[in-house]
């Protein structure tokens, strides 16, 4: 009866009723992104390196409380890792050296001279307080990092601070000043300084490179726990195990269940220039 | 014109959003109101209170506005609390004798609501969507619940575009014949062209929108700069106002105030004074259900230079409208495109398109197919029983429907309950706005002015000839001043009804 083809146009009178539903009515395209398990597992390893940081200083605390470890010999090697970085990064630094050693002076004066007053700083405070405290704020550090991808959730800022705030309340704990200090040290080179180093070398190096870096950060964590403190190898291996594996392939399986709807109405995406 | 059963509505507008407020869905309410009000159906409005304007108030025509003491809650819209002004709006139905409730914009509460309510009472509900949604993100996924929760149970649903329709369809799950595609409409006897008011050596592109990011306000900066460069004899001129008027400001201090003027906010009263002023006229919305404003150019003699989102494309046709991709590169070059063609006059004359579009939108149409669409839903019968509601909303989920059937129940027992405390018989009618023009009825009025109808069977036959001849005469009167578009605009002063009298 109708032998005019319905037209998707309103400027048009077409024979039709309102509420007629032509052939072409409905145009959806449900693209869903998806992610190999391959891509996911090396996407998890960004995370590995991190946790490595967290319970390093962790071990590093407890090993300087205890009197194994000698706080000299930690700061040495840690200025030596620090340099040895700063000289493999110098090109891409913008600043120029002069300011750059100007930013170490002043830093190291600094905490030299705050160092006594953090040491007294959680004389009142209980044990079980600092370590709930320390694990909580660690964990938080861990959360909003900047992992290198845009989401919503992501804060260096918050990232940053609170790691640092979590050194303060473990620093507090030890006894001399020259402890406080090399804690702090340590504390600044592994979250402030390493995080933005890592990030160079996971866009710069290949996948290969990158892989055999997690391992050897995971493995000298590893051995440093062993030594040190044997009753958090249980965390490592729990942490490492929940991140690397259990965590990427949950998010394989659940990648079917995701329903994303896109069509003519969504608003358009400004480009970036 | 066919004769048709013609039967008379009392039809209740529902909405957050009328006037003071000014904007696309509030002008769109009041004008097919004072349409319907002409045709002879009986109109009023409900919204919420408005600063101190509160209680009954009467515009154009004898248009009934209940501003309802109820606060808004977020993004001028009122709390959704389900059954605590259910006996104030049942009182209102009940004294208006409202037969079709008929709400307007996804984003008000107050209209999802009363449709709500109104289907519990036994009366019908049609629902009327003036923009676009999304799927992606938390908001989208809220909002789109609730609408399907809200659209199980209503008669009908009218979009304005195909795009639209597609969104409804899909967001709340209603089904496709449910739903008509009925598009805006504006005033072709006030837009139109004027080109002596257009100066000879310089060209002028109007930008007229809010200044929000939806509305791409982000892709003007460039676009301009870039054309303000190429092109010396070029103007941009930049009506309305909003949170990104800071961008744009920044570009008028840039270039300067007589390349870049920006307006502020515009009255739509005078929106055809500032469009004639120009020759091209740019749309950069990144989403849009219907866009009126590219209508009312094209009736004013502009070029249109837009982006191709939304409903845009089935608004013109191609030789009204140069369509563009929603970038900075696509359209500057369709801009180009345009000026080029206005410096070498080989554009399409301003009279020439006026002619061609200001009768492609008319208020009598859109009229005509919106009591189409109450007849349909006068004449289906849904049962309204609670046994026959419940079951609707088994389709919106677990959660949410059984939720959904719980406040239902409820929503019915308070029902019984201002039933028993308020009976019905005891309710005083309203009024009617009296007046002369009916084009339905068999022409009598009463002793309070409201038109008698024949309800006796032996009397229709007679009735229906008298009708036939007086309505015929009635609407051929109607159909020669609605042809042209309602000359009719809103009336801002409050008239008390006794000093009409």
């Amino acid at each position: 009866m109708e032998k005019q083809e319905w037209k998707r146009v309103l400027w048009k009178r077409q024979p039709f009723l309102d509420n007629y539903v032509g052939d072409s009515f409905l145009r959806v395209s449900k693209k869903c992104k998806k992610v190999s398990l391959s891509a996911a597992l090396y996407g998890a390893t960004a995370v590995t390196p991190e946790i490595c940081s967290c319970l390093g200083l962790v071990v590093i605390f407890y090993g300087m409380s205890d009197g194994k470890m000698d706080s000299s010999v930690v700061l040495t090697l840690t200025a030596a890792v620090g340099i040895i970085g700063y000289l493999i990064t110098r090109d891409h630094l913008a600043a120029s050296i002069r300011n750059d050693a100007k930013v170490v002076c002043f830093y190291v004066v600094l905490i030299a001279c705050v160092s006594p007053v953090i040491k007294s700083l959680t004389g009142s405070v209980a044990t079980d307080s600092i370590n709930a405290c320390t694990t909580f704020l660690l964990l938080l550090r861990l959360v909003v990092h900047d992992y290198g991808t845009q989401v919503a959730i992501v804060n260096p800022t918050v990232s940053h601070n609170v790691g640092l705030f979590a050194s303060v309340c473990l620093a507090s704990r030890l006894d001399s000043d020259l402890d406080v200090f090399t804690l702090m040290t340590v504390a600044v080179a592994l979250f402030a300084l390493l995080p933005t180093f890592r990030r160079r070398c996971r866009s710069g190096l290949g996948r290969g490179w990158n892989l055999v870096l997690t391992v050897l950060v995971v493995g000298v964590t590893g051995s440093g726990i062993i030594q040190y403190t044997p009753h958090l190898l249980l965390v490592l291996v729990v942490a490492l195990f929940l991140c690397n594996c259990l965590m990427p392939t949950l998010y394989i399986c659940c990648q079917g269940h995701k329903q994303n709807i896109y069509g003519p109405w969504d608003e358009a995406q400004i480009e970036d220039r | 014109m066919d004769y048709e059963e013609k039967i008379r509505h009392v039809i209740c507008m529902v909405s957050d959003f009328f006037y003071p407020n000014v904007g696309g869905v509030e002008e769109h309410i009041f004008q097919l109101s004072q349409c319907l009000l002409h045709r002879g159906h009986k109109v009023i409005v409900l919204t919420h209170v408005y600063g101190d304007r509160r209680g009954v108030r009467y515009m154009t025509n004898g248009l009934k506005v209940y501003y309802l003491p109820i606060q808004t809650f977020y993004n001028q819209s009122v709390l959704p609390t389900f059954i605590t002004w259910l006996p104030l709006v049942r009182n209102i139905f009940l004294r208006e004798s409202v037969t079709i409730v008929h709400g307007h914009s996804a984003f008000s509460t107050m209209a999802h609501e009363a449709m709500n309510l109104a289907r519990a009472m036994g009366l019908k509900s049609v629902f009327t969507d003036h923009s676009l949604f999304g799927f992606a993100d938390m908001s989208a996924i809220v909002t789109n619940n609730f609408l399907a929760l809200s659209l199980a149970d209503v008669n009908h649903c009218i979009c304005v575009s195909y795009v639209g329709k597609e969104n409804t369809v899909l967001r709340a799950n209603v089904e496709q014949e449910k739903v008509s595609v009925i598009p805006n409409a504006l005033d072709s006897l006030v837009f139109r062209p004027d080109p002596a008011k257009r100066p000879r050596n310089k060209i002028n592109i109007i930008v007229m929108s809010r200044l929000q990011y939806r509305k791409g306000v982000d892709l003007q900066p460039d676009i301009m700069r870039h054309i303000c460069q190429r092109y010396p004899q070029v103007n941009f001129i930049i009506g309305g106002d909003g949170p990104k008027r800071s961008v744009l400001e920044e570009v008028r201090d840039e270039m300067g105030a007589d390349r870049v003027r920006l307006l502020g906010a515009v009255p739509h009263a005078q929106v055809h004074s500032i469009l004639v002023t120009g020759h091209i006229f740019l749309n950069t919305s990144l989403t849009e259900a219907f866009c009126i404003a590219i209508c009312e150019a094209v009736c004013s003699g502009l070029q249109v230079v837009s982006t191709n989102v939304g409903g845009i494309p089935e608004v013109l046709p191609s030789h009204l409208i140069h369509l563009a991709y929603p970038t900075v590169k696509s359209l500057s070059q369709k801009l180009e495109l345009a000026i080029e063609l206005e410096i070498s006059g080989q554009r399409v004359e301003p009279w020439e398109m006026h002619s061609e579009a200001r009768d492609i939108y008319l208020w009598g149409d859109v009229v005509r197919r919106t009591e189409q669409v109450y007849h349909r839903v006068h004449r289906h019968q849904a049962s309204s029983a609670l046994i026959h509601r419940i079951p609707r909303y088994k389709k919106c989920g677990v959660v949410a429907g059984w939720f959904m059937m719980f406040l239902v129940t409820l929503q019915f027992l308070l029902l019984k309950v201002c039933d028993a405390l308020w009976p019905a018989k005891d309710i005083d009618l309203a009024p009617d706005y009296p007046t002369s023009f009916w084009s339905c009825g068999n022409g009598n009025v009463d002793r309070v002015g409201r038109p008698q109808w024949d309800d006796a069977d032996n009397n229709v036959a007679k009735s229906v000839v008298k009708r036939k001849q007086k309505s015929r005469h009635r609407n051929n009167r109607a159909a020669a001043s609605l042809s042209n578009g309602t000359p009719l605009r809103p009336d801002t002063s409050t008239r008390n009804l006794h000093r009409q009298l």
